[in-house]
């Protein structure tokens, strides 16, 4: 025993002696990871920020990471040529909604990470209950890490202040939420009367009701219902919410609280909430703090927002942002730990989040930062580079948002169907024929410019399309994945 | 000589063509594309059996036919005219404007576009508001849409086209009109007799090959300018774009490779069959 | 030339007709010029137009501010589109002349062969396995430029213009003991100056205008050329707006560049092009006539 002591001693001094001397480089070698993003890319001072986030990074593990960052229009194209050519990259963003995170494992582009995740990453696998972790399971495995945040989804109208006061009638607040959109009428109604012409005072969609109408959209034109213990699919179109919808929103169009025709084109949306041309948007979804993340799309104008639904967890609202591990990844250790890291260390978060202090943002106090005007690094996406309750405050934000934040997930309803993932793939030529018709009529119905015939058009288009294959295999899978969990 | 031209096309273009076993593929990322289970055509099923798929393809080639006829119309005509007055220092200025437009990129376009056309603050609708017409809601009046796109494709391809019929004008040998003036022929019928004899090769083998596209849309005009409106597809939706709507929800690269290969297929075809016929009228613009 | 008055009447009409379309052409580039100096707030009053009512350069001061990022792109388009024209118009006229020639014995083959590239390809995934992976050419200045060489478009175009180009001056050159390659130069090109003006212009224009290489193959941001730099910029707006529902709460909108920044952006990017345009011009006129090479 004692011999062998001495031994190992020997041996680890030889090697220090010699790693100094850069002999034993197999040790001291950074590995390289490349890490796919997607965002507002590239920011100007992105160069600087990712080469000392790479500093940072060597302090704390002997990793250095490649940070390709992408443009919201590239990113979803560039993943589908990577993954499909097999390209060996370690770390990319999935979603459902960007470089899909279903088809990217049903399709075999990502590894599964149970053991590395509970291996090299246990803080992380701690830090969320396990009925999270089961809504990024497929198959019983989970493929992708969530940036922890808000979870739960609530539907959610915001807008400016200042319109609010003027319309003078009050709206619920958080915990009380708009139960029936009717009850928007008054409140409507005032804002027409006050507001001055050119200014519409309302914008809305269908596709940000879900949470309020009670379901979760499993496929185009394929729900569930909440309260539906056997989680049955239905048609979505054929239902008597959207008939409701589809009657109202004409009405509203009528009493001019909408902008009929005259939006129809979605390119000055942005700039027509920022400028104050449309007072009231539904959409996003209801959080705390959320008022002063509004503030940026209403041109800096102070904020509020108006819960419509009860807070939901919803497998897709939990598994909004991932991170996965390419399947060709030659250091899929490494990325987890870079991962774990990235999860648990509130430096190297809010360094890549919020770029260099005194550079890129100033700090009021311990917690809270102001960003710099017209600063060269301000990617705003805190919701996908790790977990946001590291995040700095930022001015406005209350202390306590975060605690906040864990609260309201907490609360939220479960959906029946946390946990189970649709695999649109069996019937897929039907997905996209329905999805295809929602595409052709939906701002027509948004705008309130449909009438009956089109409304029969759109059931009638989406019964051909085949939306009753789709209920079909849902339930099938629904099926399959309650017994699995049994 | 053309080894270089060979070898190139050999590498970028034959050899990826491997590839089209795709479209009757269902291709897994991790299989990779030989490895992943043949599906037969169902992969072709997807556009035939879509409720849409008359309406669509009656979109694409129809507009396409009116987009030859008119551009090369209007683009022989000019170059004519230009012709006419060669010499003139102002040839050299109009040629540079009408090239502008073929500068923009279809996004930037549907921006200049969408200056026009929006309905609360286009430039039209200011004019029309100012001749006391009412004003017009162009992003959701699908019956506009066809003489929209047409304007545009010919205005954007306008400079680009009449630059190749005029430099073909430009070679015409001079004696040709020596001798036609000699004959006391007029204007128009040295235009008949002479020069549009003279650039029928070359209209001819442009047309020939747009014949072969004619299921292929030019993606970007009807992808940009629209500005996806979903009331316009009735009149801009395409093959192209549909296809491209669908591989968005679905991430089906069979599904793409099976479209764009009946595409070929039949632009292979209609190319093979136009071919024929003018091997028929003029032996020498055949293109094989 | 003594002009009668109807030809000088038909002149005048010719350059009314002129005048329409050129106005036509250049009142939509207006639109973007006075895009480019009007403020986001003023647009949604005003609407748009096209004199800028209240000029504010916001736009190209945004887009300037980072000087350097704009020249390394000018730089890498600009060294694309010149070699990329010039080995393109090389191969391309090298390919087209024997194509046009009746007497090549595998013409029809070879004019098959090149024709089938314009129809029929190997998608996406496959071209990307062969340039990325077989040919190694991520990240490579070469991928910007190799792909885009051999042009069946252009070559049949080249071969059309060939064509007209008498058999007779070729074979006189041949019984004087010149190569084909000496034949080419001494006869072809100097007869066909317009055609090859032309075609490769519309070389450089393909240079310039492609952003779509490098979208697939370049990572590395001192490769990115100009064209990239605006669809990047229009793109990120673009997905933004049309997908606003489907995202994460919080996405920003406020930092978008303005509608101003783009179009400024867009005509910084097509400003050089307009240069290169008259430079080509030039070769627009006969070199030489056929008259003086008979002779």
């Amino acid at each position: 025993m004692g011999k062998h002591g001495i031994l190992r001693l020997f041996l680890a001094v030889a090697f220090l002696v010699l790693g100094s001397l850069g002999l034993g480089a197999q040790t001291s070698e950074p590995v390289k990871l490349t890490w796919y993003i997607v965002g507002s890319w590239p920011q100007a001072g992105q160069e600087e920020v990712f080469a000392k986030f790479n500093t940072e990074l060597i302090k704390r593990a002997n990793i250095q990471i490649e940070i390709r960052a992408l443009g919201w229009g590239d990113y979803d194209q560039k993943m589908k040529v990577l993954n499909a050519s097999g390209e060996a990259y370690d770390i990319a963003f999935t979603a459902p909604w960007m470089n899909n995170y279903v088809q990217n494992v049903s399709k075999g582009a990502l590894l599964p990470l149970d053991d590395l995740l509970k291996k090299y990453a246990p803080k992380t696998y701690a830090s969320m209950a396990a009925k999270y972790w089961d809504a990024a399971r497929i198959d019983g495995k989970i493929y992708g890490v969530m940036n922890q945040q808000i979870f739960a989804r609530t539907s959610a109208m915001g807008g400016r202040k200042e319109f609010y006061d003027l319309a003078g009638v009050k709206l619920p607040q958080y915990p009380e939420f708009i139960a029936d959109l009717k009850q928007l009428e008054p409140f409507l109604k005032a804002l027409k009367a006050k507001l001055p012409a050119n200014v519409t005072p309302l914008e809305i969609q269908w596709e940000s009701l879900r949470e309020h109408y009670g379901y979760e959209q499993l496929a185009p034109g394929v729900i569930v219902y909440f309260d539906d213990k056997n989680a049955k699919a239905k048609s979505e179109f054929d239902s008597k919410e959207f008939k409701a919808y589809y009657d109202l929103i004409r009405k509203w169009n009528v009493d001019g609280y909408l902008h009929g025709g005259e939006w129809v084109s979605v390119k000055d949306r942005a700039p027509a909430f920022k400028n104050g041309e449309i007072a009231f948007g539904v959409g996003g979804t209801y959080k705390p703090g959320g008022d002063v993340e509004l503030e940026g799309q209403y041109g800096g104008m102070k904020a509020v927002s108006i819960p419509m639904s009860a807070p939901v967890a919803t497998t897709s609202g939990i598994v909004a942002t991932m991170f996965g591990i390419g399947r060709n990844s030659k250091h899929p250790v490494e990325a987890m730990q870079f991962l774990e890291l990235l999860n648990t260390d509130k430096e190297l978060y809010n360094l890549i989040n919020f770029g260099i202090e005194g550079k890129h943002y100033t700090k009021v106090d311990a917690n809270y930062i102001e960003g710099m005007k017209d600063s060269s690094y301000s990617p705003n996406i805190l919701w996908e580079l790790g977990t946001t309750f590291n995040a700095y405050l930022q001015k406005g934000q209350p202390a306590d948002v975060w605690t906040q934040t864990k609260k309201l997930n907490e609360s939220a309803k479960a959906s029946p169907l946390v946990g189970f993932n649709f695999d649109g793939e069996p019937v897929k030529k039907e997905i996209a024929q329905v999805d295809a018709i929602w595409q052709q009529y939906g701002r027509l119905v948004n705008n309130g410019i449909g009438s009956d015939k089109e409304y029969r058009e759109i059931l009638d288009k989406v019964k051909k399309a085949g939306v009753d294959k789709i209920v079909a295999e849902a339930d099938r899978q629904i099926a399959a994945w309650k017994s699995s969990k049994k | 000589m053309s080894l270089p031209a060979i070898l190139l096309f050999l590498l970028f273009n034959y050899l990826p063509m491997g590839g089209i076993i795709l479209a009757f593929k269902d291709f897994r990322y991790d299989l990779g594309i030989l490895a992943s289970d043949w599906v037969g055509w169902s992969n072709f099923e997807f556009f035939f059996t879509s409720q849409d798929a008359w309406l669509i393809l009656r979109n694409t080639i129809g507009l396409n036919l009116i987009f030859l006829a008119v551009g090369l119309t209007l683009s022989v005509f000019v170059a004519l005219l230009l012709n006419e007055l060669r010499g003139n220092r102002l040839v050299k200025t109009y040629q540079t404007i009408m090239f502008f437009p073929y500068f923009l990129s279809w996004v930037v376009v549907s921006y200049a576009f969408y200056a026009f056309l929006s309905t609360r603050s286009g430039i039209l609708n200011q004019l029309f508001h100012v001749l006391g017409l009412e004003s017009v809601s162009w992003y959701t009046e699908a019956h506009y849409w066809p003489f929209i796109l047409t304007f545009a494709a010919v205005w954007k391809g306008l400079g680009y086209w009449t630059v190749i019929f005029y430099a073909a004008l430009i070679a015409i040998d001079q004696d040709y009109y020596e001798a036609a003036a000699i004959d006391g022929a007029g204007k128009l019928r040295v235009v008949l007799s002479v020069t549009l004899p003279m650039l029928l090769p070359i209209i001819l083998v442009m047309a020939l090959l747009q014949v072969g596209r004619i299921l292929n849309a030019d993606f970007g005009l009807f992808w940009f300018l629209p500005m996806q409106v979903g009331m316009l597809y009735e009149t801009t939706q395409v093959i192209d774009t549909y296809v491209y709507r669908a591989l968005s929800v679905t991430g089906d690269v069979g599904i793409g490779a099976a479209t764009s290969l009946f595409q070929s297929t039949v632009g292979l075809l209609l190319i093979w069959g136009a071919n024929l016929l003018v091997r028929r009228v003029h032996r020498e613009s055949a293109l094989f | 030339m003594v002009s009668s008055p109807t030809a000088r009447l038909g002149r005048i009409f010719i350059h009314l007709f002129m005048l329409l379309i050129v106005s036509l052409c250049i009142i939509p580039l207006m639109a973007v010029f006075s895009t480019s100096l009007t403020s986001e707030s003023d647009i949604a009053q005003h609407g748009y137009s096209l004199i800028p009512l209240r000029p504010d350069t916001t736009g190209y001061e945004l887009v300037l501010k980072n000087p350097q990022t704009l020249l390394r792109a000018y730089g890498v388009s600009i060294l694309t589109t010149l070699v990329g024209t010039l080995v393109g118009i090389v191969v391309g006229a090298l390919c087209a002349w024997p194509l046009s020639r009746p007497d090549y014995p595998h013409r029809k083959k070879l004019a098959f062969f090149v024709m089938f590239t314009m129809l029929f390809n190997g998608g996406l995934i496959p071209t990307y396995l062969v340039t990325a992976n077989l040919l190694q050419l991520k990240d490579n200045i070469l991928v910007l430029i190799l792909p885009y060489l051999a042009n069946a478009w252009f070559i049949f175009l080249l071969r059309t213009f060939f064509q007209t180009i008498p058999m007779s001056l070729v074979e006189a050159a041949r019984i004087d003991g010149a190569d084909e390659f000496l034949t080419f130069r001494k006869v072809v090109v100097p007869l066909a100056t317009p055609a090859l003006a032309t075609v490769a212009l519309f070389y450089s224009l393909q240079y310039w205008n492609d952003w779509y290489l490098a979208l697939l193959y370049i990572n590395t941001e001192s490769l990115v050329p100009l064209q990239y730099l605006l669809s990047r910029m229009m793109s990120n707006l673009d997905f933004i707006s049309q997908n606003v529902s489907a995202m994460p709460a919080g996405v920003n909108m406020s930092s978008l560049p303005r509608e101003s920044a783009r179009m400024a952006m867009c005509l910084l990017a097509i400003g050089p092009m307009l240069f290169v345009f008259g430079y080509f011009q030039k070769y627009f006129v006969r070199g030489i006539t056929l008259g003086a090479v008979k002779g």
